[in-house]
Order: C-alpha cells, then sequence, then structure tokens
C-alpha cells in the first residue's frame, strides 16, 4: 500500500471525504503533517493535566 | 488631492488633531481617498466604510473641538472582516458569508476603539475563515505584498497586514491563532503584537478556535501598536475567558531603556530550519538590543518543538466545532482548502486533543521557568521571508519544509501557550523582503514588551522603510 492509498485508508476510517481528484494532493500536503500528530501521545508529559489558560496566566500575572 | 496625512502613525496624526493642526475630516477624506486611488491593485480592503467614516469625523472634530479627545480621537483603523463591525456584512474572507445579514452590533474590541474616538475606515481581506498562514485566498482575491506583488502578504489577517504597510491606515486590528497578527507583520514588514489571551476580548470575533484565538493591533511601530491596545484591552462580561486584570497606561511604559533586559534565545530551536539572511538580519538585531544594553543568552525550552502539531490537534477539532454549526447548508460554498480542513479534524482524535492539551501544560511550564531566569524571548518571526503566491514548498539549507507548517513555526507556541509576542521589522533579505524580530514575555506584561520593543525601534530604523509606491 503507497503513501496516497494508506491516506485514502485512514480517510475512510475517519468518515472524512476528499475530492478524489486532489487526494493525492492532499495526502502530500497533510498527511505527514496528520502523522506526526502520534508523536505526541509517546511523549513523556509527567503528571501535568489539561491547560486552562484563564486560570494560569492570571495566577501567573497577580505572581 | 491628498494632502500627505495618509502616511503618518498613529501618534503623530492624534498629535496634529488634538492641536487642531488638521480636522479629522480631513484625516478621514485623505485615507480614504488613498484607498479609492490604491486599493484596486493592493485589494487590502474587503468593505470601505465611506459614510460611516465621514459621520464618525465629524463627531471627532465636535469633540477635539470641545476639548475633549484622547489619542485615537479622529484616527482611522481597519478591522479584519471576521471582527463584527454594526452594519457591515463579515465575509469572514469566506464567499459562504457572502450573503449574511450586516453585524447588527460592534465587536467588543470595535466598540472600545470607537469609544476612544476612532474611525473605522473598514473590514479587510484575510485567508478564509483564518484558517491558514498565507493569506491567498482564491474565491474573494489575495492581497499584495506591498514589498513584492507576487509574494504573499502572509495571514490570515492579510489585508490588515497589507493595508498598513503601504499607508492606506496607521493601525488595523487582527485576530491570531496560530500566528496571524504576526505572520502578516512579519511578511509585510510592519509590527504587530498578540497580547496575552484574555487580554483582548473575543466577543463579536468568528471563532477559529477558542482556546487559541487572540485580538490584536497591527501598525507601523510599536508606539502606535501601544496607543490601540490601551484602547481594546481588558475585562469584558461578553466573552467568559477575557481577564479580569488591570490595564496599563501602555503608551507610559514606552520610555524605558533595554539597559539591564535579560533577552534569552532558544537557539536550539529559533535558528534551526531557519533561512540563512533571516538568520544574518535576527543575528544582527540580538546584536543592536546588545548595543543597546540587553543582556542576552542562550536558553533551552523543552517541548517547544512540538507546538505546532500540538496547535493543529487542537485547532482543528476546535475549528469543526465551532465553524460547522456557523456555516450550516452554507459550508458547500467554503472554498477547498478550508473545506478539506474540516474534513481532516475527523483524522484528529480525543487521545489526540488531550496529549495536545497536555503538551500545553508542559511547555507553559517549562516556559514559565525560563521566564523567572529572563525577561523574554527573541526569535524570528518567520523562519522564511515572504514566499511565492501558490509556493507549496520552500527550501531552507539542506531541508525542503511545506510553506504553511514553516511560517507558523515560531509563533504557534506562544498561542499554545497564551504568552504575549510581538513582531516588529529588523531588516531586509537582499531582494529586500521585510524580516522580523519577535519578543516574547511573561503573562500579562505587554509593558515590559513594548517598551523593548520600541527602545529598539529608537536604535533602528527598519520600521520607518516604506514599500515602494506608498
Amino acid at each position: 500500500m503507497d503513501d496516497v492509498e494508506r491516506f485514502r485508508a485512514r480517510l475512510a476510517a475517519a468518515g472524512a471525504v476528499v475530492p478524489e481528484a486532489i487526494v493525492g494532493l492532499v495526502a502530500a500536503q497533510f498527511a505527514p503533517v496528520l502523522d506526526t500528530l502520534d508523536l505526541l501521545l509517546g511523549l513523556d508529559l509527567g503528571g501535568v493535566e489539561p491547560f486552562v489558560p484563564t486560570e494560569q496566566l492570571v495566577r501567573d500575572a497577580e505572581g | 488631492m491628498s494632502a500627505g496625512l495618509a502616511g503618518l502613525s498613529v501618534a503623530e496624526l492624534g498629535r496634529r488633531l488634538r492641536a487642531r493642526e488638521v480636522r479629522a475630516a480631513e484625516v478621514i477624506e485623505d485615507h480614504l481617498a488613498e484607498v479609492a486611488a490604491r486599493d484596486g491593485r493592493l485589494h487590502a480592503f474587503a468593505h470601505v466604510t465611506v459614510d460611516a467614516a465621514l459621520l464618525a469625523a465629524r463627531a471627532a472634530d465636535a469633540a477635539l473641538a470641545r476639548g475633549e479627545g484622547g489619542p485615537l480621537t479622529g484616527v482611522p483603523i481597519a478591522v479584519k472582516d471576521n471582527v463584527a463591525v454594526r452594519g457591515v456584512v463579515g465575509t469572514n474572507g469566506s464567499p459562504a458569508f457572502a450573503g449574511a445579514p450586516p453585524a447588527s452590533t460592534d465587536a467588543t474590541a470595535v466598540a472600545r476603539l470607537r469609544a476612544a474616538g476612532a474611525v473605522v475606515l473598514g473590514t479587510t481581506h484575510m485567508h478564509e475563515l483564518a484558517f491558514g498562514p498565507t493569506g491567498v485566498n482564491p474565491a474573494l482575491g489575495t492581497p499584495a505584498n506591498p514589498w513584492a506583488p507576487g509574494r504573499v502578504p502572509g495571514g490570515s489577517s492579510s489585508g490588515s497586514g497589507a493595508a498598513v504597510a503601504a499607508g492606506l491606515v496607521p493601525a488595523a486590528l487582527g485576530t491570531d491563532t496560530g500566528g496571524s497578527v504576526r505572520i502578516p507583520a512579519s511578511l509585510c514588514g510592519v509590527t504587530g503584537l498578540k497580547p496575552t489571551y484574555g487580554r483582548v476580548s473575543r466577543a463579536g470575533v468568528t471563532p477559529l478556535a477558542w482556546s487559541l484565538d487572540h485580538v490584536g493591533p497591527l501598525a507601523r511601530s510599536v508606539e502606535d501598536v501601544a496607543l490601540v491596545l490601551e484602547a481594546i484591552a481588558g475585562a469584558d462580561p461578553g466573552d467568559a475567558t477575557c481577564a479580569r486584570v488591570a490595564v496599563p497606561r501602555y503608551a507610559e511604559a514606552l520610555g524605558r531603556s533595554c539597559r539591564g533586559l535579560r533577552i534569552g534565545v532558544p537557539r536550539h530551536f529559533a535558528l534551526a530550519g531557519v533561512d540563512a539572511e533571516v538568520r544574518e538580519r535576527f543575528t544582527q538585531a540580538l546584536g543592536d538590543l546588545r548595543r543597546a544594553g540587553a543582556v542576552v543568552r542562550d536558553v533551552t525550552v523543552p517541548f517547544i518543538e512540538h507546538a505546532t502539531r500540538a496547535v493543529g490537534a487542537l485547532m482543528l477539532p476546535e475549528a469543526d466545532g465551532a465553524l460547522r454549526p456557523l456555516l450550516g447548508a452554507r459550508l458547500e460554498h467554503v472554498g477547498v482548502e478550508a473545506r478539506i480542513l474540516l474534513e481532516l479534524a475527523k483524522l484528529v482524535t480525543a487521545r489526540h486533543y488531550l496529549a495536545a492539551a497536555r503538551l500545553r501544560t508542559r511547555l507553559y511550564e517549562e516556559l514559565r521557568g525560563v521566564l523567572a531566569a529572563v525577561d523574554m524571548l527573541a526569535l524570528p518571526t518567520t523562519p522564511i521571508p515572504a514566499p511565492a503566491v501558490g509556493e507549496l514548498t520552500v527550501r531552507v539549507g539542506e531541508a525542503t519544509h511545506g510553506v504553511l507548517e514553516a511560517l507558523v513555526v515560531f509563533t504557534t507556541p506562544f498561542n499554545l501557550t497564551g504568552l504575549p509576542a510581538l513582531a516588529l521589522p529588523c531588516g531586509f533579505t537582499r531582494a529586500g523582503l521585510p524580516v522580523s524580530l519577535q519578543l516574547v514575555g511573561r503573562p500579562f506584561a505587554e509593558p515590559a514588551l513594548l517598551a523593548a520593543g520600541h527602545a529598539y525601534q529608537r536604535e533602528t530604523d527598519w520600521h520607518t522603510r516604506r514599500p515602494p509606491g506608498s
């Protein structure tokens, strides 16, 4: 299976629709970027919780 | 015939208006004449509010005659087309909104500008739905880069950047979700500020990604950016994320020198994958800051290289969640690029989104630690100068990068963490394309950033250069 085929399968699995005429172009442009999202899953982030900017930024501004 | 008022700064126009050396009506008429004469080629404006601007100018003159008015009274300003302007159809850069009713109220930032006496001249073109960093918009047109037609103006606040650079307005509002104020500021050679998340209300702004969207000013100097920020900043019950943090007098902070200012350079990140001429200009800017008394040293920011993919993992699903309900059946009229991005949002899983939200905390903690040891960070705003319209990849050294990823790599970390970031011109390539320095500060430390930027602009004249024909 080549890169475009893999991308096409990934789109289908997610229910995403990209016009067939440009699927190769979209794959070339975006598939590498989407692939790197998986790197986020493997990071050792320690015990941190999701960011809440309205709390954290204001707290730090107040010192 | 032009009275030569277009091209003056916010500060200078305000001074002349308050001294009654010139009337607001003359200022506005002069700027409208420039727009009429030059915007056909530039394509920065989506809609020019001629009658409303002339009416507002008369009100400004009346206020000034009574001895009232502040630094923005009678000063023209443009507004990105995703920020509501009463009576104007906000297209958000998309044909999908072309038939929408005009906005019934102003966005909070616009209302505050009007309350400060500024005169809205019109709305500016943008990358469709603010969903891209080039400003290329096949459906509604791409503003020209005033420095080099044929090169992108940067986006998504493309028209705001182009209009300010070309001297059609002294300042404009933009929005910044992944760099959309700073990137056009960089590519068009003007000054742009993404304030701290929560500093400026987003009420009345079409969302792209709720947790990343910011509103900020573009102008031709740090002083002008400070004057606009002072008018638009502050708590707003219309935006739950808007912080109840006191608004300082930003313009009063500008006299500070750089002496002893500690500037950290994340060299491992900021000079990797950077065009050779951008690197030269950035290094020269660091030298200028040193000569002005700053202490520049290298710092390390773990995890910063993951910021762009984290922004992607947050932005795509947030945009899908925000825009699909707004678009409804009009989705079919959205251009191919934005529609594909909304489809690709389906490939981002909840696990990706949560990992990105946790990375955000981790990166923020790392930056907080670094910013305890230095006063601010410096890095290039974009690693490349303006690419050609239609260019999809760019070669930097031995490597080839996608243009979209290259343009946002140094701006996304500060959307992710909400820290304030100021983009300011720091030179030109040999081909005459602007290069930009980015300064990043602690939460709500805009006064320190603006002071450092202003000190830099006192030492250099890059921000005073004008593109050909302006």
